[in-house]
């Protein structure tokens, strides 16, 4: 193993500029590019080289130039989440697909499709959506965010309360191995269990495995119609208790929203609801009569609760502005929990006490909290003391059975706690794993969890 | 390498032939007297499964009741470099479970797990349960039908497979078009290693950290563990379900109807085909289902969901059976015809099953869109090689089971089953689909594999199963075709020699 690097402004153990000399000698000029800023930024370093292959075997010949050269690559895709992962223990390059982009074959009445990794999940999904079709899924973050880096980071929304996760649409994958070797699993079509299914592994492996070309996806038809609805607790002593419980109560019946989010107070001004009280928003997307009906529903079992219907207008500055202010930059912290879905009044009391002056929002039905705060949060402790009350609400998680990821922090914060947590026992298998497919470490060396 | 290797360090370990008396008292020891088959007589109806022409006798067949039964009987097996695989109700419709060994001829102890069939735990706050492997599929949806839900993966054969099977196959069924297969509803597993470590996969919270082995393992047919307990996702039971039965003149109107409803958005929880041979042999059963006979195709379409809205959907679905050239369209009046409509599809393989000695079933799967092609194709390649073929199928998701008719005793019918199913799979990769949808590789389809990947996709699919399987020992000669000679089975199944 060499020394840990890239906690220096300038982590290369190579000069830039040879490497950026050789890509574009291969590839050509307009193939490499010296980065300065925080285009493509991955860990604090002032400038990096990034590479932007465009046909698959070019990313398949310059994985292999890195392999031959021993540079550690950080796969990319439109680059806007790169901070994610503890630091690098070595950097040289950044791979990114951001034009590998084309859309292969998308054939409306199989209602699938396949994409090159780069291609923007915003842009594809306006293109299905002229076939009233969609890969339903709504992870957080910049539009630009190619579809390869949704699959990578295994990312999804609120939509993931009917609709799951990437896992549950991904049908086949194409992928460049740490060598430049090709490999595919899955297939094009919807149902498939020839071979083992690899996708499930690609799907959330962040780039430390192989990296991801091309991929191939069932679609859902776009719902006729959709209705949001917002319950308030009437106790305002009481409003977490209240309100993390109706939704449980709310999963355990036949009302099924597409969305159901759990949304704290404060921080949220450019939300269309009452910010000074917390609210459980619910989304549902059908036929008019259905979606009526499941409101009548929702209305009976929340009847200790006030409600109403958003306009459609307010419904859809809602979404927005809550996609958008989800990842803004005014957060400079984001975790994210998980526990069982019954477990969310536990989760949400107990991160309220130890985390206080957050914001707080969750996939009510999914055990899934993220904790928002900005810059200057609990500025009266120190680092350490901050780590330690993100480390006490990580234990209070994994004693229900979750855990805490580190989205976004400051990197006086990542420098004492791990981003990702103890994997447990699992670990062993997965850096051997790790060790199979990419021996030499060259993918995201160090990013990813239990040292891989 | 795996055994050979294992082999060279162990050189007094040969291939196996025979266990040995002390090892079979071992086993006996750890799991007990009545829990050890060793008996040659007795291991006969083990040495196949649903797919009869394949066969290995295993060494002994073991009942484990306990994870550590499992775990024990696994540790002494690989200290001794044994070969071993897991076996469920032995449904199993590529040859999975059937006990083969390492080398060619050698076989290997079947780990029986029928006997661990108890529901531990429903946990309806997370519309979640943990079960034992061995428990029937149909007993967990009964166990949790009186609280509004169920276990929504139904293999056809749901009234005896097993949950371990179903996820180590990644089992479908008819309402895997809405509801996903059994990947889609599993949480986690307990899983012993093929070393014996017991490990647990996925599990509590919503989302794991680190590589999905989860989702890696379900469908990777006994090759990289024995699957000890499952936690599953339970499903809200539908508040209102219609079933449809259309009836065609014309096969291919009855193709282009599933396209089109699909096309038109619409979602149903099922949409399954059966062609005229099928319609027959299951009118001429017990499991007769009131299908018109003169019919060339019939499609059975299920809406499911919340009441409101359900009757709209279900008459948009007759709208377009109509208006792809369907004779009729009848809805089941109530809950008796709507079961005996299922029973006559579900009973479709056991009423093939009675016209000729053997069935054989395939499974293969097209793009939605190319079903009229194939199947015109499938039934050209039937009458080509003169064999009595059917198909019924998963339709909605483009899940083909042709099925061919045959004697097993007549060695020139068996050739030509051979020749006409490799033919069948071609025209369905050709098409831009797979060798399986759901019934999976196992031993049957292990000469297919590399039709749909290249030489790298299963060196890395290989790579994988080294990580959780690396002497090899565990269920070998299946799903994945070994690269090396010491894997490598007989290759595929020798029909000249049945
Ligand atoms: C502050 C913040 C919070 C977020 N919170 C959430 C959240 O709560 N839930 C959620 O679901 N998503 C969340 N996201 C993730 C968001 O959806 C991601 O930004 C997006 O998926 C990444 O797309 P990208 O193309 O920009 O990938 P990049 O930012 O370029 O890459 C992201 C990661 O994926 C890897 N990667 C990218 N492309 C490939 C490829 N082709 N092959 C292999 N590896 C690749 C990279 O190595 C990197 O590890 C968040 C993002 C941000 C910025
Ligand atoms: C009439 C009929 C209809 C069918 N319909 C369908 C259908 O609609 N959809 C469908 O998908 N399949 C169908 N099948 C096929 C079969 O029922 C399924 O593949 C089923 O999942 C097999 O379960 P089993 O318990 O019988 O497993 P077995 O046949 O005993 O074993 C199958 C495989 O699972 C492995 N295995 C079993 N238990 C474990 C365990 N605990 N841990 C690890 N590995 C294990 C075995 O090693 C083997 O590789 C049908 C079969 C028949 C006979």
């Amino acid at each position: 193993m060499e020394t840990p690097q890239a906690t220096s402004p300038n982590p290369y153990t190579i000069p830039l500029d040879k490497i950026l000399h050789r890509l574009r000698e291969m590839f050509g000029e307009d193939r490499a590019q010296l980065l300065r800023g925080a285009e493509f930024r991955v860990a604090g370093e002032t400038e990096r080289v990034v590479a932007f292959p465009q046909q698959r075997e070019e990313l398949s010949e310059m994985l292999e130039l890195a392999h031959r050269e021993r540079w550690r690559v950080i796969p990319a895709g439109a680059g806007t989440w790169l901070e994610m992962g503890n630091k690098p223990t070595q950097m040289h390059l950044v791979i990114s697909t951001a034009r590998l982009n084309r859309v292969v074959e998308y054939e409306p009445a199989d209602l699938t499709g396949t994409v090159e990794a780069g291609c923007s999940l915003t842009e594809f999904n306006q293109l299905t959506a002229k076939h009233r079709q969609f890969i339903p899924l709504d992870p957080f973050g910049d539009p630009r965010l190619t579809i390869g880096g949704t699959i990578a980071t295994a990312s999804s929304g609120p939509l993931r309360c009917a609709y799951g996760t990437p896992r549950d649409w991904l049908v086949g994958i194409t992928v460049v191995h740490a060598d430049g070797k090709i490999s595919k699993a899955g297939g094009k079509v919807v149902k498939n269990v020839a071979g083992y299914d690899l996708c499930k592994l690609y799907t959330g492996s962040y780039g430390t495995l192989a990296m991801i070309a091309e991929m191939s996806f069932k679609l859902r038809a776009l719902p006729a119609s959709e209705k949001t609805m917002v319950f308030y607790a009437d106790d305002q002593k009481n409003e977490i208790e209240l309100l993390s419980t109706l939704a449980v109560a709310l999963s355990d019946s036949d009302v099924q929203p597409a969305a159901m989010e759990f949304v704290s107070p404060g921080h949220n001004a450019s939300l269309p609801l009452d910010p000074h009280r917390h609210a459980l928003v619910l989304r549902f997307l059908n036929e008019p009569e259905t979606i009526n009906a499941q409101i009548d529903d929702a209305t009976r079992i929340g009847g200790y609760c006030q409600r109403s219907v958003l306009s459609e207008a307010d419904a859809a500055r809602f979404w927005t502005a809550y996609h958008e202010s989800e990842t803004a930059d005014d957060w400079a912290y984001s975790f994210r929990l998980s526990a069982l879905p019954a477990e969310l009044p536990g989760l949400v009391a107990d991160l309220t006490q130890v985390l206080p002056d957050t914001h707080v929002r969750a996939h009510a039905g999914n055990g899934v909290v993220r904790v928002l705060a900005p810059l200057g949060w609990l500025d009266n402790f120190k680092t350490k003391e901050r780590a330690r009350k993100v480390a006490e609400v990580r234990r209070a998680a994994q004693a229900r059975g979750g855990q805490l990821l580190i989205l976004r922090a400051t990197p006086e914060l990542t420098a004492q706690l791990d981003v990702w947590g103890e994997v447990g026992p699992t670990a062993n298998l997965m850096r051997a794993l790790k060790d199979k497919y990419d021996p030499q470490s060259q993918l995201n060396p160090g990013r990813f969890v239990a040292g891989i | 390498m795996a055994a050979n290797f294992f082999r060279r360090l162990n050189p007094a370990i040969v291939m196996t032939e025979k266990l040995d008396a002390k090892l079979i008292a071992e086993l006996r020891e750890i799991l007990g007297n009545d829990a050890v088959i060793a008996d040659d007589a007795e291991l006969l109806v083990y040495e196949c499964d649903a797919m009869t022409t394949h066969k290995s006798r295993p060494l002994a067949v073991v009942f484990p009741r306990t994870t550590e039964h499992v775990s024990r009987t696994v540790k002494l097996l690989h200290k001794h470099g044994i070969p071993f695989g897991p076996r469920g109700a032995g449904t199993g419709l590529s040859s999975g479970a059937v006990a083969l060994g390492c080398e060619k001829g050698e076989r290997a102890v079947t780990i029986e797990m029928a006997r661990m069939n108890r529901v531990l735990e429903v946990d309806y706050a997370n519309r979640r349960a943990i079960v034992q492997p061995g428990l029937i599929n149909v007993r967990l949806s009964q166990a949790v039908a009186a609280r509004g839900y169920h276990y929504a993966p139904d293999p056809s054969s749901q009234t005896s497979c097993t949950i371990g099977g179903n996820v180590a196959e990644n089992a479908g069924g008819p309402h895997c078009l809405k509801y996903g297969a059994t990947t889609n509803h599993i949480l986690g597993l307990e899983v012993v290693l093929p070393t014996g470590e017991v490990i647990n996969l996925g599990g509590a919270g919503a989302d794991g950290i680190g590589y999905d082995l989860l989702g890696a393992f379900v469908g990777s047919e006994g090759t990289m563990g024995i699957t000890t307990k499952v936690t599953v996702r339970l499903t809200r039971t539908p508040q209102m379900v219609i079933t449809l039965l259309a009836d065609f003149l014309d096969l291919n109107d009855a193709s282009r109807a599933v396209s089109a409803i699909i096309a038109a958005g619409l979602l149903p929880a099922a949409l399954e085909m059966i062609d005229k041979v099928v319609i027959k042999a299951v009118e001429d059963s017990i499991y007769a289902a009131g299908y018109p006979r003169d019919a060339a195709a019939c499609l059975i379409v299920e809406l499911d969901g919340l009441r409101a809205g359900l009757e709209t959907q279900a008459k948009q679905a007759a709208e377009i059976c109509y208006q792809n050239g369907a004779r009729s369209v009848r809805a089941a009046s109530d809950e008796t015809e709507r079961k005996k409509l299922w029973a006559g599809r579900k009973g479709a393989f056991g009423a093939l099953g009675r016209v000729s000695p053997d069935l054989f079933v395939q499974d293969a799967v097209v793009p939605r869109t190319k079903l009229p092609e194939v199947l015109a194709g499938i039934y050209a390649v039937g009458a080509k090689y003169n064999i009595r073929l059917s198909t019924v199928f998963h339709a909605g998701d483009g899940n083909l089971h042709p099925n061919l008719n045959f004697d097993g005793r007549d060695p020139d019918e068996v050739e030509r089953v051979h020749k006409a199913s490799k033919e069948i799979m071609k025209l369905c990769v050709d098409a831009g689909g797979s060798i399986s949808g759901e019934h999976g590789v196992g031993l049957d389809k292990i000469d297919y594999m590399p039709m749909i990947f290249d030489q790298n996709s299963l060196e890395t699919m290989l790579a994988v199963k080294d990580v959780f399987n690396p002497l090899g020992l565990c269920n070998p000669g299946k799903a994945v075709p070994a690269q090396k000679m010491c894997r490598e089975h007989k290759k595929g199944f020798d029909f000249a020699n049945a």
